[in-house]
Parts: structure tokens; C-alpha cells; sequence
């Protein structure tokens, strides 16, 4: 265990260096200087140009690109994420304050998207080929195929518009610092998002039942007098919660690609609508930050499944 | 023996029909497997009207603009956000061009991505399976390293961050989406190889002297294509989301060029949420039912090209 580990563990630190400099060059190859970019074109004299030299040179980006990479990955260490090109202010500042909302919306849609899949993949598996399993298979196909920020604009239209129920946007009611106000902002942006996370799984959730519903243990433990649905909660659903487990692991990474929609639809003031803004400003550092971000938590949600794999079925054999 | 004519033999053949699974027996004596497949796929009727919603989809947006007058560019600064009317069926959007036209014409650039870039993604997912599985070795563990990294990298967030550097046209955005779309198919084509060289026929095969690339074009490709065609279908699925994600977040296909998703960035405001829902139910209604019907082919292929997987 201990020697999978650390190999697993080193091959992880190896493709985030890769991933980091991937995205480094990628994002240096670009076209347009992003300093030349904030300047309006009427205002562009011969001193403008000494200006953007001196902005340059200032910021290390006249350097050579494998010098900005270690200085900027020394940096990095050190939790120096650089500055914004944009507004001056320190990445790992801008980041700080955006990645908490983020975390709570991806957290708590995350849960309620595991609570909806086990739920409803469980009774359509139990009621296969039946009315139910039709109609829970129907839904969750729908689902995946309309688009998630579009099921979020009919949900203000009828939620915020139409029954004035929910708020719409943001986090809270300007002014208003109450528990009960923060909450009702949450319910609409983890609904929508829980609810579209939860399609895939929960038809992986079905498959992973039924196939333990058809497995001989089952018929034994019946044999043994136990009831259908103690076969169901004793047996079967220990025994698909390893594969489910892995796959939700796996699912975090598609989480922050939802997220970062369902913050655009309900200006929920997280990283994912910081990024939109900032790629359209060119604004590197931050995205280039956001990047690293994004690839350390796929690679750990990779690595925390593979180990959960291993662990909860001893079945499995270490390479 | 001899080979007389027995008039019992016709009769019996539909009286075994009864039970489906004798059925399926007898079919499997006469019929091709193609036929096969299409009865059981015709048998299945989400998937039959998954393909007739999307036959009718792609024709709509093909042939509308050759059958009636539809403008999608034309700007009318005096009717913005008209309602829908007799002139214009679903009205006029933020800068008053009409709303249906632009449905029709943003439709053709929706498919064309989601449809170029899924064979792009298939294409170059079958090349790296088919070189990864075959050639094994180093050449195997870098691209399945790849494939990994590719597959567990949100692409979307991907695509914001390269987006967002390069710009985006309808050429780029086939490519960045083939770009992180082609893990599944290599992975399904290497599988395939990996459990196909073992059989008797490759290796008789390469016993002749069989190069390499005849092995991949002659005998693995062909085994693999109808797992290919279904993962192929679902794409498309995917990757008609992908840009309708990307454009209502601003990063894809600009205006004025049309596509189901830049024509939801208008609800993007509140107001137009709440008082124009002309401009942003259709586009957000002909996405999700494209997609549902594609997805209900691709599941109806995969049943019926393999049995074996249901």
C-alpha cells in the first residue's frame, strides 16, 4: 500500500508540473499584448510605447519563457500567485475572496446531487422495467440533454419572476445580513446545479444496482429469510457503493465546470464567474492561477479515487 | 437425405416467432448482423423517435432558408425586442433582428459544431487508440497518461482559459472541442485492440507478414467502428452543450453570427428574463430537444449494435 502510494503520488506531482507548463506557454503564445490591450487606441503616442517597455519589463514579461516559469512557479510555493494585469491587486488576494463561494456552492450541490442520484437510481433499479423506473430514466435523460444554465433561467423565470419566491442573483440582499436571507439565495443556484450533476450518477447509480440486484449473494440472502428491502439496504446498496464512490470522485472535477455556469446565471460571486471576466481581459495571471487551481483539484479527486477504490474493495489488486 | 419440398417448414418458422428469444435464434441463422441491428433498433421506440425528431431538426434547418425569406442579419434599430407577430414569428432581439430566422440559421452553426466535431474528436481518438493499442510500450502509457489528464480536466474551464486567449470562431471551436473530446473513443479503440490481437485471425494475419497499419485499417477498426459510431453519436450530444455553454458565457461563437447558445446570453438580463421570453425559450427548447433526441439515438445504437451490452 505504502509503495502504491507513493508512486501513485509522484506521478500526480509530475503531471501537475506538466499540466503547469502546458498552460504557461499556452496562455504566453497568445496574441495581444494584455498591458497594449488596456490602453485605448486614441490615446496611443510614441511615449505609450516606452510606457508598455517599461510595464514589461516591470512585470518580467520580456524575459525569457522558461524564466517566467520558474520564477513564477517559485513564487507560486511561496503563495505569491503574481499580479493582476488588470487592476493591480495580488492574484492570491482576488482568489481568496471568490473560492469560498465557489467551495459552498460545488460542496452543497455536490451532496444534494449524491442524495438525488442514490435515491432515485435506487428505486428505479428496485422497480426496474416498471412505470417508475421509466419515468425516473425518462427524467434523468432530460436533464442531461438541457443545458444546466438553461433550466436555471427557467427556474428565475418561474421561481423569481412569476411566484416571487426566490431571489435571483447573488448572495445576499444588499443591506441585509440575516441567516434566513443567505439561504434562500442558496436554494435556487444548489437546486439547479445538484439537480444537473445528479443525471449521470444517478443513471450509474441504476446500472451499478441492478447488476448487484441480479447477483447470486442476493438470492441467498433471500433463501436465508432475510426481507427484500433489508436484502436491499444490508447487500446490495454496500456492495454498489464501491463503484458509485469512485465515480463520484471522479465527478468533481465536472462539478466546477457546472459551477462555474450556474454562477454566471445567478452572479453568484465565485472564481467560476471571476475566470469568465478575466479571459475576456486577458488577464493571465489570474487565469493562469485559476488553471493550476483547476488541475490540482482534478488531480487530487483523481488520486482520493483511486485510493477509495482500493480501500473499500479488497478485492482490487495494487500495481 | 433428399431435399424434397416440405410444406410444414414456412408454417413453422412464424409459430416459433412467438417467443422472442427462439426468435432471435432462428434470426440469427438468417439474417446479417446489420439487419439485426436495425430490427432491434426499431424495436426500440424512444430511439425511433429520437431519429425522426432529429431528421425533421436537421432538414428544418437546412431547408427553411431555401423554401421561405429569412433574414438573420438584418438590424432594425426602431423594433428591438419586438413581440412576437405576424412579420416576425418569434419576435425581434436586442438589436431587432428577427428571432426565428436567427433560431433557423443558429441551428446549422450549432450542428455543424456539435456534428465536425465530434467526427474530428472520433478521428483522432481512433488514430491515438489504435497507435497506443498496437504499438504498446511507452508509446501506450504516455497517451493513456494523456488521455487521463484530458479526460478528468474540466473541458469546459479548459476551453474558457484558451477561449478567452485566442478568440473563437466556428473553426476553433471544432478543434478545441475534438481537442478534449477524444479520450473516450481512444480508450474504447485500444481496449478493443488490446482484447482483438489475441485472436486467431490477427494472428494468423501477422503470422503472413501483416504490417502494422493493415492490421489497424484491415481487421481492428472495422470490429471497432460500431462501438465507435455510438460514442460518436453521444458527442455530438455533448458538444452541441459544450457551445451552447460556452457562447452564453460569451466565449464562443460571437454575434453577429448566430448559435442556439449566443442567443441565450440575452437572458444574461434580468429583464429579459422576466418580460421577453421569446428571446431566450426557443433557442434554450430546440438545444434540449436536439440533444435528448440525439442521445436517445445514440442509446437505441448502442442496443442494438451490441446486444451484449444492455
Amino acid at each position: 500500500m505504502g509503495a502504491y502510494l507513493l508512486r501513485r503520488l509522484a506521478s500526480t506531482v509530475l503531471v501537475f508540473f506538466l499540466i503547469t507548463i502546458v498552460v504557461f506557454t499556452l496562455i504566453h503564445l497568445a496574441p495581444g499584448d494584455p498591458i497594449a490591450m488596456q490602453i485605448p487606441p486614441d490615446q496611443y503616442t510614441s511615449a505609450t510605447q516606452d510606457f508598455i517597455a517599461a510595464k514589461r519589463h516591470e512585470l518580467g514579461l520580456d524575459r525569457a519563457l522558461p524564466i517566467q516559469y520558474l520564477t513564477w512557479i517559485g513564487h507560486a510555493f511561496t503563495g505569491d500567485l503574481g499580479l493582476s494585469i488588470v487592476n493591480g491587486r495580488p492574484v492570491s488576494e482576488i482568489i481568496g475572496e471568490r473560492i469560498v463561494p465557489t467551495l459552498e456552492l460545488m460542496s452543497l450541490g455536490m451532496i444534494l446531487a449524491i442524495v438525488i442520484a442514490l435515491v432515485f437510481g435506487t428505486w428505479a433499479a428496485v422497480r426496474k422495467n416498471r412505470i417508475v423506473d421509466y419515468v425516473i430514466t425518462f427524467f434523468s435523460m432530460l436533464t442531461i440533454s438541457t443545458p444546466g444554465f438553461f433550466i436555471g433561467i427557467m427556474a428565475i423565470y418561474l421561481f423569481s419572476v412569476k411566484l416571487k419566491l426566490l431571489p435571483s442573483a447573488g448572495m445576499s440582499t444588499t443591506g441585509v445580513h440575516t441567516t434566513a436571507d443567505a439561504l434562500k439565495h442558496l436554494i435556487l443556484p444548489v437546486t439547479i446545479l445538484g439537480l444537473t450533476m445528479s443525471a449521470g450518477l444517478l443513471r450509474f447509480v441504476r446500472g451499478a444496482m441492478i447488476s448487484e440486484l441480479t447477483a447470486d449473494y442476493q438470492r441467498t440472502a433471500l433463501a436465508k429469510g432475510l426481507t427484500r428491502g433489508g436484502v436491499v439496504v444490508k447487500h446490495v446498496f454496500r456492495n454498489a457503493l464501491i463503484p458509485i464512490l469512485t465515480v463520484i470522485a471522479y465527478m468533481i472535477p465536472q462539478l466546477l465546470s457546472g459551477a462555474v455556469l450556474i454562477e454566471s446565471v445567478f452572479a453568484w460571486p465565485g472564481m467560476g464567474s471571476m475566470v469568465v471576466d478575466e479571459a475576456a481581459k486577458n488577464d493571465f495571471p489570474v487565469l493562469i492561477a485559476f488553471a493550476m487551481l483547476t488541475a490540482i483539484l482534478v488531480l487530487l479527486s483523481n488520486l482520493v479515487a483511486d485510493v477509495l477504490y482500493t480501500l473499500v474493495d479488497p478485492r482490487v489488486k495494487l500495481r | 437425405m433428399t431435399a424434397t419440398f416440405d410444406p410444414n417448414l414456412p408454417a413453422a418458422a412464424p409459430a416459433a416467432d412467438h417467443s422472442h428469444d427462439a426468435a432471435e435464434g432462428l434470426a440469427a441463422v438468417r439474417r446479417s448482423p446489420s439487419r439485426m441491428a436495425l430490427r432491434r433498433y426499431m424495436s426500440n421506440r424512444l430511439a425511433v423517435a429520437g431519429a425522426v425528431v432529429l431528421v425533421v431538426l436537421v432538414l428544418g434547418v437546412l431547408l427553411l432558408p431555401v423554401f421561405m425569406h429569412l433574414d438573420p442579419y438584418t438590424v432594425d434599430p426602431l423594433n428591438v425586442r419586438a413581440k412576437p407577430t405576424g412579420d416576425h414569428l418569434l419576435g425581434t432581439d436586442g438589436v431587432g433582428r428577427d428571432v426565428f430566422a436567427r433560431l433557423v440559421y443558429g441551428g446549422r452553426i450549432s450542428m455543424l459544431i456539435g456534428f465536425s466535431a465530434a467526427l474530428l474528436a472520433v478521428l483522432i481518438g481512433s488514430l491515438i487508440g489504435a497507435l497506443a493499442g498496437t504499438l504498446g510500450g511507452w508509446v501506450d502509457s504516455t497517451f493513456m497518461r494523456m488521455a487521463d489528464v484530458f479526460m478528468s480536466f474540466p473541458n469546459l474551464v479548459a476551453i474558457i482559459v484558451v477561449v478567452g486567449i485566442f478568440g473563437a470562431n466556428v473553426i476553433v471551436m471544432v478543434i478545441l472541442l475534438a481537442l478534449f473530446g477524444w479520450t473516450q473513443t481512444a480508450r474504447v479503440v485500444r481496449g478493443m485492440i488490446l482484447s482483438l490481437r489475441e485472436r486467431e485471425y490477427v494472428q494468423a494475419s501477422r503470422a503472413f507478414g501483416a504490417k502494422p497499419l493493415w492490421l489497424i485499417s484491415r481487421h481492428l477498426l472495422p470490429a471497432a467502428l460500431s462501438q465507435v459510431v455510438v460514442l460518436m453519436t453521444l458527442e455530438v450530444a455533448g458538444f452541441i452543450l459544450s457551445e451552447a455553454a460556452l457562447s452564453f458565457l460569451g466565449v464562443g461563437i460571437q454575434p453577429p453570427t448566430a448559435s442556439w447558445g449566443n442567443m441565450l446570453q440575452a437572458a444574461q438580463q434580468y429583464t429579459v428574463i422576466s418580460s421577453m421570453p421569446w428571446l431566450w425559450l426557443p433557442p434554450g427548447l430546440a438545444i434540449a430537444l436536439t440533444v435528448l433526441a440525439i442521445n436517445f439515438v445514440g442509446d437505441g445504437l448502442r442496443d442494438a449494435l451490441d446486444p451484449r451490452q444492455r
